[in-house]
């Protein structure tokens, strides 16, 4: 086929050819006659590297051909067809105009030609897809698809060895049916090749949200259900839930860093279902499900994703192995009991541990050997912990442990062993100990350090726990000979196991929510009118899994206070904003705000009357320059302000609690408002948007005052905040609870509810004297830099409505749906 | 299993008589307040956001965000708009559904088979997405239901 005659056959549909019967000659494009005028030669001139991208995008077969034998009109042609847009793009291409601005809004924003940017720019650059990369991604199983069988999704990070042994687990049993099997994952490798077999389709892809809908895949449109296989899959639960296609989440690990905080609250959040592979685990999570209100009975299940089988080694192979350990050791085994232990050398895994086990033994048990096997990528590198490294290379000295970096593999050892001990500190359920119990060896491992303590594991007979911090105690159980073994009964698979929990549970789902809710802040998706549809799609789930992470609006959250039993929840209340007269009569107040930052100070000063009418503004700052700049400021808008240089320590609360400590400034001023410059180097933006909303539902406007300070002024009120559309948790302050628990009439609730989200409020000279006595003045506070979360200054935060209630004292939150919180 | 599209913004008070009627269940849909929290398993709840008029909008809501739960519970699916009688099961039609003088569907019944049947959710919500009036919806469902092409104007 001519070029010409594919011309009239692809653009012919669109009626273009009455304009342009020539695709050589484009009416829109200036050029000298007898020249080409198309978009092609213009770019082509400019950027002749163009070809490369634009051959490499075509998928139509004659096309191909022609630019295959080198017709000199081809590669224009291509480009002239692609340039029409849809559909005529994606039927001899794999570019579409409309996808590219979809993945791209930095192209759409910027007014610029998708096609023109990929060719000229995006292909030099790297990192811009096309359809032709998500179909490289695409790979097809060796099982057919079955359309009278459901289909599931399995999601992983990625498909390199050894990374998610739970994908392992999940694809142990191939071939059961039942349902279709498709895979997707955020980086390939080389377990791809083994999976195809039992799959239908293997799609890998960074970008699940935005190029899963563009999967040409059959499997793909008929997603029924979905297992993702470790929180660090999280980002399959965006598609998920703008599909709403329920899935379940594998947590075989703990919710602990490297995983990022955001990953473990959007599966927390999202997820169905929770599957823990212990209860050991489920308890270490217990935290992170009760911040987004989920139930560890209703939404999560523990299911092992396999069952400890006890195996045995013939003689003669034991004796060989205990040959080659020998060799390797430089020492006889005859009589000896030999303990073996593997892991990387890190603290995590516990070497330290197993070595001053090995210490004691040499005294109490010298019959005893212990071998740890090195693993890791860096066994023969030291410790990346360096003093972890020297305290290791000290216990091993005079060579209680022998460490084998290079020695036979831990199951060759393990053949040649007696009994394992598992000394990690944290090991959720590692995979060593599978391959010891398939050896025969009792395994003997600390209590709430693994999955293996759990009375399900220990169930098989060759599991002994002892306490953590006393090795003569695991010394005494490596010694004694094993349990009667209990042979396990055969379970469903995994991944069975799975779906049937996931469909009792979403059998038993007696709660829906359709529509708009009030507050329609991002979790998963833009903030793009676009992206409406899905946004509200992850809010029904959110009420609809009953998850605490946006109200749906303030009577919601005034109902979830209302009918709280805690003693705390009981002094809280919600109060729409009814700004007050400007002559209103009110009791004298103070207001602090500490300025670390100045940028904005002066607007912020100018822009409440509430300055103008307070009887006293303090505002604290680090430095004498810094101070004589916020007196400069002061005297400009005609406000008296106390300037005090503080250390920069403590945030902004530290010096604000100071005020009302020894020698502090509070003087007798009683009715106090707290603010800041709530400045983040990471969210400018947003932080702006953020201070904003605090200070003008604190403070009212330039021409009006909030009814905050109204509230405050009330008998019986200690504290006056913002009411914040999120729900946030204890997070990570609640490993610091217990140091305080005891100081409070009643217990602490699970999820605090309502606290002044930013630490800026009004509240009662009492009640700042009151919460630093929680702490005393002596605490250590801590020094800067401190990070973003976990630290006694956030669990200050949201300590508020609990002080003010032990004080008896109700924390009033203002709601103003006038004021843009995000 | 009935659904009780929930008028205004208070609990039925019958809800025992319902449930005792309903073994299978209830459905209460309306606004938040108006379904309330807690009770009994058997009670669920459809809060709308948004006040929603319509039956047909309303059963196929329910039929959407309930799908996993009436799986596992093969039966009628009945709809009443508050309290009120619905029209007597027919064995011979797969839905059948009554009006009030102003053509507001009050109360429909699916029958086991319809309400089993896998047509009946992605019909009910592409129909509940066109903009056309409630009983012209109903009979589109019930001709898609019955397998026919007639529709009654």
């Amino acid at each position: 086929m001519s070029p010409d005659d594919l011309w009239a056959a692809l653009a012919g549909p669109l009626g273009v050819l009455d304009a342009r019967p020539d695709f050589r000659l484009d009416p829109a494009v200036d050029g000298a006659a007898g020249a080409h005028c198309t978009a092609y030669a213009a770019l082509r001139a400019q950027a002749p590297h163009i070809d490369l991208p634009l051959a490499a995008l075509v998928t139509h077969p004659a096309l191909g051909a022609l630019i295959a034998e080198g017709n000199p009109d081809a590669l224009e042609l291509a480009h002239e067809l692609i340039a029409l847009g849809a559909p005529v793009d994606r039927q001899v291409s794999w570019f579409s105009h409309r996808t590219y601005l979809e993945w791209y809004p930095d192209i759409a924003a910027a007014g610029m030609n998708p096609l023109m940017h990929y060719l000229r720019f995006g292909w030099v650059e790297g990192g811009r897809r096309t359809l032709a990369d998500l179909h490289q991604g695409l790979h097809r199983g060796r099982q057919p698809l079955r359309p009278d069988l459901p289909t599931l999704l399995v999601c992983t990070h990625s498909l390199a060895s050894g990374a998610d042994p739970a994908l392992v687990d999940l694809l142990r049993h191939p071939g059961l049916g039942g349902h279709n099997l498709i895979l997707a994952a955020l980086s390939g490798g080389p377990m791809l090749e083994t999976l195809l077999p039992e799959c239908c389709a293997v799609l890998i892809t960074p970008h699940p949200l935005r190029e899963m809908p563009h999967i040409d895949d059959a499997g793909f449109d008929r997603i029924d259900t979905a297992i993702l296989s470790s929180a660090e899959a999280a980002l399959f639960a965006h598609p998920l839930v703008a599909q709403e296609i329920p899935f379940a989440v594998c947590l075989a690990d703990y919710p602990d860093p490297p995983l990022a905080r955001w990953k473990s609250r959007c599966v927390t959040a999202f997820a169905d279902l929770l599957v823990f592979s212990s209860d050991h685990l489920r308890d270490r999570w217990a935290g992170r499900l009760a911040d987004v209100g989920a139930d560890a009975g209703t939404d999560g299940v523990v299911i092992p994703p396999r069952p400890l089988i006890a195996g045995t080694v013939a003689p003669a192979d034991r004796q060989a192995a205990r040959t080659a350990l020998s060799r390797a050791v430089g020492q006889d085994l005859d009589g000896r009991r030999v303990i073996c232990g593997t892991g990387p050398l890190d603290w995590r895994h516990g070497p330290d541990l197993f070595a001053q086990a090995a210490r004691i033994a040499a005294r109490s048990h010298p019959e005893m050997l212990f071998v740890w096997v090195c693993t890791g990528l860096d066994r023969h590198e030291p410790c990346r912990d360096a003093a972890f490294g020297r305290h290791l290379r000290d216990l091993c000295a005079d060579g209680p442990v022998i460490l084998l970096r290079d020695g036979p593999p831990a199951d060759r050892v393990m053949q040649a062993a007696d009994a394992m001990f598992l000394s990690a500190r944290q090991a959720a359920l590692p995979e060593a100990v599978f391959d010891a119990v398939s050896h025969g060896l009792p395994v003997v491992c600390l209590d709430r350090a693994t999955g293996f303590a759990d009375a399900r594991y220990r169930r098989a007979g060759l599991i002994t726990v002892v306490a953590p911090g006393d090795p003569s105690d695991a010394l005494t159980a490596l010694s004694a000979t094993p349990a009667t073994v209990v042979p396990p009964q055969a379970p469903a698979p995994w991944r069975d196991a799975i779906l049937s929990a996931l469909r009792m549970r979403l059998a038993r789902q007696r709660l829906a929510a359709v529509g708009e809710s009030r507050f329609d802040i991002p979790q998963l998706f833009s903030a793009s009118e676009a992206d409406r549809p899905r946004r509200r799609r992850e809010r029904e789930k959110l009420f609809r899994l009953d998850r605490r992470v946006l109200w749906r609006d303030a009577d919601h959250a005034r109902a979830v206070v209302a009918a709280s039993d805690n003693w705390l929840h009981h002094r809280l209340r919600i109060e729409d904003d009814r700004p007050l007269p400007t002559d209103a009569d009110l009791p004298p107040f103070a207001i602090h705000m500490h300025a670390f930052h100045l940028d904005d100070l002066a607007a912020d000063l100018g822009g409440h009357l509430a300055f103008a009418r307070a009887s006293r503004i303090v505002i604290t700052t680090d430095t004498p320059a810094k101070a004589a700049r916020i007196g400069a400021m002061a005297d400009g808008l005609g406000l008296t302000v106390q300037v005090l240089v503080v250390p920069n320590q403590g945030r902004d609360i530290l010096p604000f609690l100071r005020l009302f400590g020894r020698g502090g400034a509070a003087g007798d001023d009683l009715i106090w408002c707290h603010l800041h410059q709530k400045k983040s180097l990471r969210a400018a933006a947003h932080g702006d948007r953020w201070r904003r909303f605090l200070h003008r539902v604190l403070l009212g406007d330039g021409g009006g005052l909030s009814s905050a300070l109204g509230q405050i002024a009330a008998p019986g009120v200690g504290l006056v905040a913002p009411f914040d559309p999120h729900v946030v948790s204890w997070d990570d302050q609640r490993p610091l609870l217990p140091g305080v628990a005891d100081r409070f009439p009643g217990l602490l609730p699970d999820h605090p509810l309502l606290f002044p989200l930013g630490n800026m409020f009004w509240t009662r000279a009492d009640v700042a004297r009151e919460m630093l006595a929680l702490f005393t003045e002596d605490y250590p506070w801590p020094a800067e830099p401190i990070p973003d979360d976990g630290t006694v200054y956030h669990l200050i935060e949201r300590l508020w409505p609990a002080v003010a209630a032990r004080m008896g004292l109700a924390s009033v939150f203002i709601h103003n749906p006038d004021e843009a919180r995000i | 299993m009935i659904i009780i599209h929930v008028q205004g913004h208070r609990q039925p008070s019958d809800l025992a008589d319902l449930l005792a009627s309903s073994p299978d269940g209830v459905i209460l849909a309306g606004t938040a307040t108006a379904v309330g929290e807690g009770g009994p398993d058997a009670v669920l709840r459809l809060v709308m956001l948004q006040a929603q008029d319509d039956a047909f909008v309303v059963l196929s809501h329910c039929l959407h965000h309930f799908r996993h739960v009436l799986a596992t519970r093969p039966g009628a699916l009945r709809y009443h708009r508050g309290a009120g009688i619905g029209p007597e099961p027919r064995d011979d039609a797969p839905l059948t559904w009554q009006a009030d003088a102003n053509g507001r569907v009050t109360a429909c019944h699916l029958s086991p088979l319809a309400a089993g049947s896998p047509l009946l959710r992605p019909a009910a919500m592409r129909l509940a997405a066109v903009p056309m009036r409630d009983t012209r919806r109903f009979a589109f469902l019930r001709a898609v239901l019955q397998g026919g092409s007639h529709v009654p104007g």
